[in-house]
């Protein structure tokens, strides 16, 4: 689990400067230069607000973004292999091989007018980078996945309809869905949040079981800090399209540098960020001409100076596996002068 | 209170067979289909649906069951007799057929018609609208353009011009009428499969690269057929209403096939002095259209409803 091993093993997803815009519009972009990798058996958290670009992440690495209105940009592999470069048909067919993504809603994930297990099914029979197996052996399959994710009596649930589950044990179909395609990576995209704590509990402790047992690495998006914190390997915090934060997730709670992250964690019910005795009395006026050169986070941090509502910091490394997107990372000497003159020389990247 | 024994929990391999858990046994087809239509059973859809039945079997079981003379062989020496008379329930008509018979062989052809015509419209209106719902960059608009094109003339002129092309006949009349009313279905269901192509499981579908016709027959349809099936109640009315147009005007069914179009068309004459050979026809037509559009409406509230 130390640093030097994971730079050895090949990443099975790695995202770098994935930049995503809106076709005709002007001002910050939806994703802006963001980064990241999903080693094998580990999971790495996306955490970030609603509207922070998690699942626009998601869907621009998986290829399902609509090209009519976004422009991608900026390099994606998927098993080593560049998928930005591919044409849209062998991508999906070569992502849908390695990658699967476990949908939030799990209501909305599932075609209510099919029964659940012609569902999971459904693509190994007939998908194209499927394994094309025939009708018994596919159904042999999907009872045996019902059983792994533990769906009682998988025999008889086989038959059942969505409306039929509940909650809890459609987010199962849903995960036995993912895996029916044998994949490397699972892309979670907030598989827990419409279900309550209990059964969030249950389907966090299947994904570790998961990825402990096939070794498949996971990128687990959501916006509780706190689960992230107690389930994940590697913790990235987004916020308005940037990744403002990076670090092991040993550190989160008492190493987090950016503003950002501090108050997201402050936010947690009886968890208090380690004081800082070097925070500035008062919050200085807001004055930013230009919001896609500014740090997104200039109009609610606390930390704010001049250079923030002109410059967007960059991604400095802070420590082994740990970096923050802030002028002046909260424990750390400040990378520029509150006037605007850079302290060391960090290209704004 | 003291020793109270303490319940405990039987282990699985201790647990008698009885408190298993009860399998989920998948219902026989018949059942389900009897739980499904069991939830109909209100006023508002028995009636009209048992109205319709009533009309379907009138004219289908009637001349069997009445053993009525088949159309076209009246004999002309009973022309014009009026309703009640012995053997002539509802009298005859101008050539001697009797009205009873028309009515009901009429209904036939009048039901049939409407029928297949609606049955066209919806297969080939609904695969047209769901590749269109599907394909929105270049093959939706062009579709969609295309049945506008077809949307804008007046329904019945377009039928007038297609029976009067193909010439009369029972099934130019349900080509005619099956080609205006693809344009009703492809709207419904363009409208439909734009709601259900963005749902997470098609999407999921797509990009495990299922090809596009499985995911319109196993996603897309069973999820917009509730809708399109309602809307062709309706389309139902609206062929009924074009067959007995067209055969008025003598480009539907010629006789002596009779439909209730054509009835209404060749006895317009005895207006004043036979208006039953009119206001029978026109009653069945208008009972016929009537229930198809309450049946229709009290399936959407109650399927609203739930």
């Amino acid at each position: 689990m130390s640093g030097t091993e994971d730079a050895m093993s090949k990443p099975l997803v790695r995202v770098e400067d994935l930049t995503v815009r809106v076709i005709g519009r002007d001002g910050p972009p939806i994703l802006d230069r963001v980064s990241f990798t999903v080693e094998q058996g580990r999971m790495t958290a996306l955490v970030g607000e609603s509207g922070a670009g998690k699942s626009m992440t998601t869907k621009a690495v998986l290829g399902v973004l609509d090209e009519r209105i976004f422009t991608t940009s900026g390099t994606i592999e998927v098993d080593g292999r560049d998928v930005g470069s591919m044409r849209a048909r062998a991508r999906r067919r070569f992502t849908s091989s390695v990658a699967a993504l476990v949908f939030q809603n799990p209501t909305r994930a599932l075609n209510p007018t099919m029964r659940v297990g012609p569902q999971i099914a459904e693509a190994m029979r007939f998908s194209a980078s499927g394994a094309h197996l025939s009708e018994r052996e596919a159904r042999a399959k999907a009872i045996d996945l019902m059983k792994q994710v533990g769906i009682a009596a998988p025999e008889e649930r086989f038959y059942a309809f969505p409306h039929q589950m509940s909650g809890g044990m459609k987010q199962r179909a849903v995960i036995a869905i993912a895996l029916s395609m044998n994949p490397k990576v699972l892309f979670c995209d907030e598989p827990t949040s419409s279900l309550d704590v209990t059964t969030q509990a249950l389907i966090m402790d299947l994904l570790e079981e998961l990825r402990q047992r096939l070794g498949i690495g996971i990128l687990f998006i959501t916006h509780d800090l706190v689960l992230a914190a107690s389930r994940a390997d590697d913790v990235l915090v987004l916020h308005s399209g940037r990744v403002v934060e990076r670090m092991p997730v040993a550190g989160v709670f008492s190493e987090a540098a950016m503003p950002y992250t501090r108050d997201l964690i402050a936010r947690v019910p009886g968890v208090e960020p380690p004081a800082d005795p070097n925070r500035p009395a008062a919050q200085l006026p807001l004055r930013v001409v230009d919001r896609a050169a500014a740090c997104s986070y200039v109009g609610d941090c606390i930390y704010r100076q001049e250079i923030c509502a002109e410059r967007v910091p960059p991604l400095a490394p802070l420590g082994p596996d740990h970096a923050a997107r802030c002028w002046f990372p909260v424990g750390h000497p400040p990378l520029a002068e509150p006037s605007g003159a850079l302290v060391t020389e960090g290209s704004a990247t | 209170m003291s020793a109270v024994k303490t319940p405990t929990l039987p282990t699985p391999s201790q647990r008698s067979p009885r408190t298993r858990a009860i399998p989920l046994r998948r219902e026989g087809p018949a059942r389900m289909w009897w739980y499904r239509l069991r939830r109909y059973r209100r006023p508002g859809i028995i009636i009209p649906g048992a109205i319709l039945l009533l009309i379907v079997l009138f004219s289908f079981l009637g001349p069997i069951v009445l053993n009525s003379p088949k159309p076209g062989t009246g004999d002309l020496s009973d022309y014009m007799l009026p309703p009640g008379s012995p053997g002539h329930l509802l009298g005859t008509n101008a050539f001697g057929n009797d009205t009873l018979s028309q009515l009901m062989y009429g209904g036939q052809t009048t039901l049939i018609v409407a029928v297949c015509a609606t049955a066209l419209g919806l297969v080939a209106g609904t695969a047209l609208g769901m590749i269109a719902g599907y394909y929105q960059r270049i093959a939706g608009p062009v579709i969609m353009r295309v049945l506008d094109v077809i949307f804008a003339f007046p329904d019945i002129i377009l039928a007038i011009a297609i029976a009067a092309y193909l010439g009369p006949s029972m099934v130019n009349a349900i080509w005619a009428i099956g080609f205006f009313s693809v344009a009703g279905f492809g709207r419904i269901a363009r409208a439909q499969a734009l709601r259900v192509v963005h749902m997470d499981f098609v999407v999921a579908a797509r990009s495990s690269g299922s090809s596009a016709l499985r995911i319109l027959v196993t996603h897309v349809w069973p999820n917009i057929a509730g809708r399109v099936f309602a809307y062709g109640l309706v389309a139902f009315g609206y062929a009924m209403m074009a067959e007995a147009a067209l055969s008025y005007l003598g480009l539907g069914v010629p006789l002596p096939t009779p439909s209730w179009g054509n009835i209404i068309g060749t006895n317009q004459a005895y207006i004043s002095t036979a208006p039953q050979l009119l206001y029978l026809p026109a009653l069945c037509m208008f009972a016929t259209i009537a229930c198809a559009n309450l049946f229709s409406d009290a399936i959407q509230e109650k399927r609203a409803a739930e």
